[in-house]
């Protein structure tokens, strides 16, 4: 397939904006972003090694995109800290116990799907869980859940491996299961 | 319940199970433990359920994805680029 940046912008154009959007908050920058991302795709094209994939690459810009805005503006994202966080598998000791057990039993949830109406307001909720993960499971929760990635090309992305990827997903989702049951599920209000 | 896998490691495996390229087969061990454990089948549906919130939430009707105008202007960009660069 010939590469293109008005196909990119089609069939890549949304899962760019989401990851930016998530990392931004804010969609004035994050259509930038996308915009400035599919250009220096385009300019450097040559360097695209065709038997990869072209989201992921295309997110590989946006990522160094992203870093460059932050740096920009002074802000060090909270790095220091992030980084601190995010210090390998002992935080499966949150969740559970020395004989294996869950420490807060996960509630029920209900199976209703979201309204239209209410999935405005859960996105809200889940953005800012999503914002509060540790950099790395930020960036592979985004790129697997929200662009949609398969897996193989977020271990691509973040250069680490297949078991790697799975622990740090699970990871990610025990984090954003408990934010999202009390933001979301205790809070009645947010409901309509 | 000798040989029963706990709930730190089904929790493992109900994650994978969205990752893995095929849905591997779940052993029974596993399976009687999803039966009889009351933490970890709503953690089972919480995860049905957050796959599924996700998913819609890149439906072109969300608040997710690029307005119909911003994606113009960006398009009206990179062809101005493209075609620069060919001409």
């Amino acid at each position: 397939m010939d590469l293109d940046p008005e196909r990119w912008l089609t069939e890549h154009g949304d899962a760019l904006f989401r990851f930016a959007l998530l990392r931004t908050s804010r969609r004035d920058i994050a259509e930038d972003l996308v915009q400035e991302t599919l250009l220096a795709a385009w300019r450097s094209r040559d360097g695209f090694r065709r038997d990869a994939s072209e989201r992921t690459w295309l997110v590989g810009i946006l990522k160094n995109k992203i870093r460059d805005h932050y740096r920009d503006q002074g802000k060090q994202e909270n790095l220091a800290t992030r980084v601190a966080e995010d210090d390998g598998q002992d935080d499966l000791d949150r969740w559970f116990d020395e004989t294996g057990h869950w420490r807060v039993r996960p509630a029920r949830w209900g199976s209703d799907p979201l309204t239209q109406v209410e999935l405005e307001g859960f996105w809200l909720v889940l953005s800012e869980c999503i914002d509060a993960l540790p950099e790395r499971l930020r960036d592979g929760f985004i790129a697997r859940e929200l662009s949609a990635l398969t897996s193989r090309e977020v271990c691509e992305l973040l250069k680490i491996s297949d078991n790697n990827l799975y622990v740090l997903l699970h990871r990610a989702r025990l984090r954003i299961r408990e934010c999202v049951e009390n933001g979301w599920f205790k809070k009645e209000d947010h409901r309509s | 319940m000798m040989g029963l896998p706990n709930c730190r490691e089904v929790a493992l495996l109900l994650s994978r199970e969205h990752d893995q390229p095929t849905r591997p087969r779940r052993t029974l061990p596993v399976r009687i433990h999803l039966l009889i454990c009351k933490a970890c089948r709503p953690y089972e549906r919480q995860l049905d359920w957050l796959q599924h919130t996700l998913r819609r939430l890149q439906d072109t009707q969300s608040p997710t994805t690029l307005e119909a105008a911003a994606r113009e202007r960006i398009q009206a960009r990179l062809r101005q680029e493209r075609d620069r660069q060919r001409s």
